[in-house]
């Protein structure tokens, strides 16, 4: 049964229990005026009666004519009153009719009384007249005092009543009382046992659950809402614990990966420190040969007296030297900011003439290409960076634009407002584009976007030594490029103050 | 256990909050000197009801002809209680004072009767005058006649006065030995049952109310109080069967003293049966001795103090409303 349909048990059960209490004090209360009145009026009779029984001494003591007429109006006056009694259906009638008749009896005694007490005067034996008023007075006094005695009886016996009703009425409310007493207690134990034994149960398995005992359930065998409610608790604990042991295998699994990964990444960075430290001890080996040769190779040069075909043949050297030259910078560069070995200068730099000094830096290589280079940027515009660093990642950007242009193409340089205190540096180009799959990659070192890695000088390492000195310098490089039409290049740098 | 002890505990107190006294244990046996006559209804009734059992009273009923022998029964030490009409109750208080009435269990204002014989010519009251009328010299039916005769402009004088047991009466009435009788019931209805269309019977209602009751002695009373006390209760019964069940009650009376049922519907509705003792009876007494001393029944200077005739403690212990006589 459901708690809601018990409630509504309950409550009809109050409120009927209620009603009988309304309807039991209504009708008790309603005897008990109806019997004191009963009573009031018995005691009326009785005061009148008592009354009567003196007027009739007094008439047999001092026969007086006013005696008889107070008498006559006292009997007339008690036939009315007992006539009023008969309206009130809780006076016994055969009492009401016994008074009655005796008021008859009384009345007839008394006019007995009357006649012979007027006869008196002219009888003439004393002693026949004396004890024919003795005997008439005699029982007038016994029917007086009987009348009397009746109405008495009839007032006692409604005074009775209301007491038996008081004494019922005592005897019903102590019952009643006592009964929903027990019923309260029935109810109590009612309510513990189906509503809070129950709920006690889900609340100590739901404690238990909660501290992480997932093997327990409520098991609960009611029908009510709560046993509704502990078998929906028990699947959703089901459910529950079955999630638990999948995050568990899962952890596990997290677990055994990430040390995997961790020891694979321990493993890739002993690898790309070796790969570094190989890097740049290669770069400083090469370089202490290579300065020489390039510094013989500009000596010969300086010489009056080579020939054509050795001065092209040193100018070759130099043109080589210097290639490798710049090919080992790059790479100890991009070992140096991998190693935290670089250091920066930031101070407020123009962003014109760096742009300038890189294009200048350039022209050549442009003409050679036959790629038209366009500048227009702000010469009041300033940026907090590094002015070594900012015209190397300038010249780097440049350099591809132009590097991947075809000719008669155009690189043109302009710069852009971004957010609040940051500008945009851009370097567009006509050049092929970036194919789509290389985005990821273009910015990773010794990756190389053309189609033919060979067919263009470098590295690769131009743009990640990019990326990686404006992520230092605190700024942000992007790029959107479409395959075949181009691609912009956009630098973004704190502005100056 | 809690359970238990929570349903106990009501329990526990509902005994306590109801004063509902129960009817103690008691055993106790006595006898009671009845009169075999209808006016002792409710003493035969209790015992064939066995009201007197329910109160733990083991009663042995001595059976009399005529109230006057059970009270003599009661002074001889023959019974202990007995049943009797106020008359003799007066007689005996002249001569002493060790009885008291209990309780008035029936009274009747029809009773005694004057019935004559229609053959004499005796058509109305006055018709009587120097006729012989049987009366029980002395007795009820002798005050009763006088009363008659008084309220009749007559005297005793005025009649032949002739003395014949009750029992003889009918007879005595039948055979013409008396032209008219003063006698109660039964043997007024056995008279009428002889003369049948000849009997005349005056209407006189008034002339004198005999009550009958109960009857004991002091000693006897004072030492078995609780013996008093339940023979009451078991008249009272009694008496609530005969108004609940007055078919019943009388069937009960008519196998019990061997009566013809008409003649109990003859007398019954003349009884007001209610036990009770009231202020009523020592007037009926007083008047009584009054007269018996005036016409010389009994020799005495004056008349009794009633009072110490009647003991209402007991009845008042059954219930204080049965009572008005304060002592």
């Amino acid at each position: 049964m459901y708690i809601q349909t018990k409630y509504r048990i309950g409550t009809g059960i109050t409120i009927l229990m209620g009603m009988l209490l309304l309807l039991s004090v209504h009708l008790i209360s309603k005897e008990i005026r109806y019997n004191l009145n009963a009573e009031t009026q018995a005691l009326t009779i009785s005061e009148r009666l008592a009354e009567m029984q003196a007027l009739s001494a007094d008439y047999i003591a001092y026969p007086r004519e006013r005696i008889i007429r107070q008498w006559a109006a006292d009997i007339a006056s008690l036939k009315t009153v007992l006539l009023k009694a008969r309206q009130d259906k809780y006076i016994d009638l055969q009492v009401l009719q016994k008074l009655e008749d005796q008021l008859d009896v009384m009345d007839g005694f008394m006019r007995r009384l009357v006649e012979v007490k007027a006869g008196g005067a002219t009888s003439n034996d004393a002693k026949f007249y004396n004890r024919t008023v003795e005997a008439i007075a005699g029982r007038l006094r016994e029917e007086v005092r009987l009348t009397f005695d009746i109405s008495l009886n009839l007032a006692h016996d409604h005074r009775v009543a209301v007491t038996d009703y008081i004494d019922q009425t005592r005897y019903f409310y102590s019952s009643l009382i006592i009964l929903m007493l027990l019923m309260a207690i029935l109810a109590s134990i009612w309510v513990g046992k189906t509503i809070l034994a129950p709920i006690n149960n889900l609340r100590k398995q739901t404690h238990l659950i909660t501290r992480g005992h997932l093997g327990r359930r409520i098991n609960s065998d009611t029908k009510d809402e709560i046993g509704l409610l502990s078998k929906d608790f028990d699947i959703m604990t089901d459910n529950l614990q079955r999630t638990m042991i999948s995050r568990d295998e899962l952890e596990a699994t997290v677990l055994d990966r990430t040390r995997e990964m961790k020891t694979a990444k321990d493993l890739a960075e002993k690898a790309s420190e070796s790969k570094t430290r190989f890097l740049s001890g290669m770069s400083h080996e090469l370089r202490t040969p290579l300065n020489a040769v390039l510094g013989f190779a500009q000596i010969l040069e300086m010489h009056e007296g080579l020939d054509e075909m050795s001065r092209d043949s040193v100018n070759e050297i130099l043109g080589a030297g210097r290639h490798l030259l710049s090919l080992i910078d790059d790479v100890l560069d991009i070992t140096r900011i991998d190693q935290d070995r670089i250091a920066f200068e930031i101070s407020d730099v123009s962003v014109s003439g760096t742009v300038n000094t890189a294009v200048n830096f350039l022209v050549d290589t442009a003409n050679i290409k036959g790629v038209m280079v366009e500048s227009r940027i702000d010469q009041a515009l300033f940026v907090r960076t590094d002015v070594v660093r900012f015209k190397q990642v300038m010249i780097n950007i440049i350099s591809n634009a132009i590097k991947y242009n075809k000719k008669g193409g155009w690189v043109k340089i302009y710069s852009e407002k971004a957010a609040a205190g940051m500008v945009d540096i851009c370097v567009a180009d006509s050049g092929e584009g970036i194919p789509e799959e290389m985005y990821e990659k273009v910015l990773e070192p010794f990756e190389r976007h053309s189609s033919d890695p060979y067919s263009v000088e470098g590295l690769g390492i131009g743009l990640a030594i990019v990326k990686r000195l404006v992520d230092v310098m605190g700024g942000e490089l992007s790029f959107v490029s479409s395959l075949g039409k181009g691609s912009t290049f956009r630098v973004r740098l704190k502005l100056a103050e | 256990m809690k359970t238990l002890y929570a349903l106990l505990f009501p329990l526990v107190l509902l005994s306590a909050c109801t004063d509902k006294q129960e009817e103690k244990p008691f055993k106790g046996s006595t006898s009671i000197a009845v009169s075999e006559t209808p006016l002792s209804a409710p003493i035969f009734i209790a015992s064939k009801m066995g009201y007197f059992s329910k109160y733990g009273l083991d009663v042995r009923l001595e059976r009399f002809n005529g109230g006057h022998k059970c009270l003599k029964a009661v002074l001889d030490g023959k019974t202990e209680y007995g049943t009797t009409s106020d008359y003799p109750i007066m007689i005996n208080s002249f001569k002493r004072s060790d009885y008291e009435v209990l309780a008035t269990f029936v009274s009747s204002d029809n009773d005694v009767k004057l019935m004559a014989d229609r053959r004499k010519n005796i058509t109305s009251p006055v018709d009587i005058k120097g006729k012989r009328i049987g009366v029980i010299t002395g007795g009820s039916s002798h005050y009763f006649l006088d009363r008659f005769l008084l309220f009749n402009n007559m005297k005793l004088e005025d009649v032949v006065i002739q003395h014949i047991s009750p029992e003889n009466m009918p007879a005595a009435l039948f055979s013409g030995e008396v032209d008219a009788i003063a006698v109660w019931e039964p043997f007024g209805y056995l008279a009428h049952e002889k003369l049948g269309k000849d009997m005349v019977i005056f209407q006189a209602k008034d002339y004198y109310r005999e009550t009958f009751n109960l009857v004991g002695m002091k000693k006897t009373i004072k030492e078995n109080k609780e013996v008093t006390i339940r023979i009451i209760k078991a008249l009272q019964e009694a008496e609530d069967y005969i108004q609940s069940s007055p078919k019943e009650a009388q069937q009960v009376i008519v196998n019990e003293l061997k009566l013809d049922k008409q003649f109990i519907e003859w007398i019954w509705n003349d009884f007001n049966f209610k036990i009770s003792l009231e202020q009523s009876l020592l007037l009926t007494l007083e008047n009584e001795a009054r007269w018996a001393i005036e016409n010389k029944i009994i020799e005495g200077q004056g008349i009794p103090d009633y009072l110490e005739y009647v003991n209402p403690e007991p009845i008042k212990d059954v219930g204080k409303g049965l009572s008005n006589i304060m002592r």
